[in-house]
């Protein structure tokens, strides 16, 4: 099967803030599978993207939520005119034929679907496809990589010990302003200057975490900001409508948050 | 504290609520501090000047949006640059005023330079106190707001000799503004040539001539402190003088009592074991059941989940092929006839499980009397909890009706009036017909024995709905703010294990207390009684669709 949709052909810019490149391929060598956790917005996905450009491999993502069930990871038969036939799902296609395979948000995917993993991520590198009677060998380039944010989610959600514990994980978080910073200056295309008062409008806001503002603003929603400045929009109005009015529906955060947007870019 | 009689804040939108006020200063100065109205203990004892603790700041309730925010700014940055409680040493009160003057005009230049969308509302109180003067021209108050003014603002034009000395030997020392000591000797030359030039000051009437100032207590370490406290600090020890000596009707046994901790907001700490359930057995003798009135209503949209049990047939799309479906589209094509493409089969939809948990305040503002015919409040809590438990059945719901009331920290009594699983609604109605309120309403310890209550729930989503009139309360605490906090504390522990905990409040001037207990969004205010129990009932059907 031809993967070559799955591969990047241009190096997706990740910037580093710590050693997590080279502990990605120490894992990678030992196709450990690798759970990223951290809060929104802050990288999680583009460092995936970044090491399968790095080490050249296709990367299959799926987002995963409460209504996914098992065949939509390993797959399904359908019907055409001959009869039945099987369709890998993408967990089967990146385990057949060696790609990462990145599961976002993992724990919004229901416990029982989760467990189809269980046989892929031990010693036996194996994924059953009971429905078709088969069992997939993992290719050798195949890894699993999921990811999800600890912060909000309640206890409710959450993976399973017997989930969690194979899985070996990186923590992330928002960089440190001067990287962020940079960043966000990079990823927007706007000055210095400007992408260091945008970040720390972001500090400010990840303060009020203690208030009951779910997530911080993200980095991503800075660039987000930074895109509406560079082309011309008031830097404020950019603000108010890239991070303010849509981090939270609470009138009182909301107008504290604009508050600080105003008493940062005076 | 005589809140009730003070007019609320005006609300008209673009003013600011104290909870926005509250986390826009904690965004601000990095710290978590506590933010409150100030409100006169008398009639024409009025508090002009905010008052600033190293935890809270307290802000007069007769003033405008831009003077809070002026007023907000400038207590983050005397948080931020100033150094608290220094000491007096010899200085006198002129010489104190004028050093408070040098450190606000310090301080604000610092804030501005790191905000420097502060600078505008900083300047407009500066420039109003110098067009509304607290006394004639050349007097204390008239130099201290023009002396301010011509610090925070350069191209401000003062001819005022003293003025211009003072702006001259600032701006002299400007490089090291983040150094007080330095400003300390402007200050000090300052006041020595208010004293030669006999300029006198007002001890009794005097306050920073410019508004958002706060009243400097915060600089310094006066011999007497805690004088100024406008908010008594007490410890919630039981004071057994005042303990009701009301006793319990003999038909209520006691079952158990649980120790609970509390979260005492001014320590940041539990206290632990420090408030005890006291859980009572069923208050009314078993007797024949009453008639139910109970209202079958027509068929409601139910809330819904996935469930693997629920096979759908003959889909357009599904996890598995439907193979009778499958058959039947392999006869159709072969004998020419258009096939039935729906032949999946996938998982459907059955009614979400929930646990429902209602907790009654049964302390003794539930014996309000809200009509002529003698209706009280409590009279509303029995209607709206039989109708909900209804509801509830209606829909597959898991439902308890618990109550409390307390009795200082001590004696939280509660009590268990229907059971999960005990879906009886004449023998709710019975029991709670022998349900007497009275005492108060400690929120968090009865929050806490909720979620213990829950502990074997397990099957679906959880919810605890408190039905109340929104304000903590008890006879052995005085401070407002105590059982507040501690009762968001064990709402807090609530959602960590899982429980979403909801509020619905019959008092409309609880609000913001609501809003910083149950969180945005997990509170609901009940304008007439008489629309409790329908009220309740909305709020049930909404649960789990958030």
């Amino acid at each position: 099967m031809d993967l070559s949709d799955y591969r990047f052909s241009a190096e997706p810019y990740y910037r580093p803030v710590g050693h997590e490149i080279a502990l990605y391929e120490h894992a990678y060598a030992h196709r450990l599978p690798l759970i990223l956790k951290g809060p929104t917005g802050c990288g999680k996905t583009r460092f995936v993207e970044y090491m399968a450009w790095r080490l050249g491999k296709p990367l299959i993502t799926l987002a995963c939520n409460e209504d996914m069930s098992a065949a939509d990871l390993v797959g399904r038969f359908l019907l055409d005119a001959d009869g039945t036939h099987w369709h890998d799902g993408p967990l089967t296609v990146a385990a057949r034929h060696g790609a990462i395979c990145y599961l976002d948000e993992v724990v919004e995917a229901r416990q029982d679907t989760t467990v189809v993993i269980h046989p892929l991520t031990d010693s036996r590198r194996k994924l059953p496809l009971d429905r078709k009677g088969e069992v997939v060998t993992a290719h050798p380039d195949f890894q699993l990589v999921v990811s999800y944010n600890p912060g909000y989610q309640s206890s409710a959600k959450s993976l399973k010990p017997s989930t969690r514990q194979r899985f070996a994980a990186l923590e992330f978080d928002y960089p440190d302003a001067a990287a962020e910073a940079e960043i966000v200056a990079h990823e927007a295309r706007i000055e210095p200057t400007l992408a260091a008062t945008l970040v720390d409008i972001a500090r400010h806001s990840r303060a009020l975490r203690a208030r009951g503002l779910d997530e911080g603003i993200s980095t991503r929603m800075l660039v987000y900001a930074g895109v509406l400045i560079r082309d011309g929009l008031p830097a404020a109005e950019s603000c108010h409508m890239a991070m303010t009015s849509a981090i939270t529906d609470d009138p009182d955060l909301r107008q504290a948050l604009q508050d600080i947007v105003d008493a940062c870019l005076g | 504290m005589p809140a009730s009689a003070e007019p609320l804040p005006p609300t008209h939108t673009a003013s600011r609520s104290l909870e926005a006020l509250g986390h826009l200063i904690d965004a601000l100065s990095g710290r978590r501090m506590n933010l409150q109205w100030l409100t006169a203990d008398k009639p024409g004892t009025e508090h002009t000047r905010p008052i600033l603790r190293t935890d809270k700041l307290l802000l007069p309730v007769n003033t405008d949006d831009e003077l809070r925010l002026a007023a907000i700014a400038h207590a983050a940055a005397h948080l931020l640059y100033s150094p608290a409680a220094q000491a007096v040493g010899k200085l006198k009160p002129m010489g104190i005023a004028m050093a408070s003057t040098i450190e606000d005009a310090r301080v604000e230049r610092l804030l501005i330079a790191r905000y420097p969308g502060l600078r505008a509302p900083l300047l407009r109180q500066a420039r109003l106190a110098c067009l509304q003067p607290q006394g004639p021209e050349g007097s204390f108050p008239d130099l201290i707001a023009r002396l301010h003014l011509a610090l925070l603002d350069p191209s401000h034009q003062d001819d005022g000799y003293w003025v211009s000395k003072g702006r001259g030997l600032f701006e002299a020392q400007v490089a090291r503004l983040n150094d007080p000591a330095t400003f300390r000797g402007v200050a000090s030359v300052l006041a020595n040539d208010l004293g030669q030039m006999r300029v006198r000051m007002n001890l009794q009437g005097y306050a920073v001539p410019y508004a958002h100032g706060d009243d400097n207590s915060f600089l310094w370490l006066f011999e007497q402190t805690g004088e100024q406290a406008t908010t008594s600090v007490d410890t919630p020890s039981a004071s057994a003088g005042s303990r009701s000596t009301q006793t319990a009707p003999p038909q209520e046994i006691i079952l158990a009592r649980y120790p609970y901790p509390e979260w005492d907001y001014r320590l940041e700490r539990q206290r632990e074991r420090w408030s005890t359930v006291v859980e009572r057995g069923d208050p009314s003798p078993p007797g024949p059941p009453a008639a139910t009135g109970l209202r079958t209503g027509h068929a409601r949209q139910r809330v819904t989940q996935l469930d693997h049990r629920v096979r759908l047939r003959r889909q357009w799309e599904g996890e598995d092929i439907d193979l009778d479906a499958a058959t039947e589209l392999m006869i159709d094509r072969r004998i020419g006839v258009p096939p039935e493409p729906r032949v999946h089969r996938r998982s459907g939809r059955s009614p979400r499980r929930r646990s429902l948990l209602l907790l009654l305040d049964l302390s003794t503002s539930a014996n309000d009397v809200i009509d002529a015919d003698g209706t009280t409040v409590l009279d509303l809590e029995r209607e709206a909890a039989i109708a909900l438990q209804a509801n509830a059945i209606e829909n597959g719901d898991r439902v308890a009706v618990h109550g409390f009331s307390s009795n200082t920290r001590e004696q939280v009594d509660y009590l268990r009036l229907s059971e999960f699983g005990m879906d009886d609604p004449g023998r709710l109605e019975q029991t709670l017909r022998g349900v007497h309120a009275r005492h108060s309403t400690r929120m968090g310890a009865a929050i806490r024995h909720a979620v213990t209550c829950m502990r074997d729930e397990r099957d679906g989503s959880r919810h605890l709905v408190l039905l109340s009139d929104g304000e903590a309360s008890d006879i052995d605490v005085f401070d407002d703010a105590y059982l507040r906090e501690d009762a968001a504390a064990a709402v807090r522990e609530a959602r960590k294990a899982g429980i979403h905990v909801f509020c619905l409040a019959l008092d409309s001037q609880a609000g913001d207390a609501l809003c910083r207990v149950f969180g945005h969004g997990n509170y609901r205010t009940v304008l007439r009684p008489a629309a409790l129990p329908r009220a309740l009932t909305q709020v049930h059907e909404q649960l789990g669709r958030r």
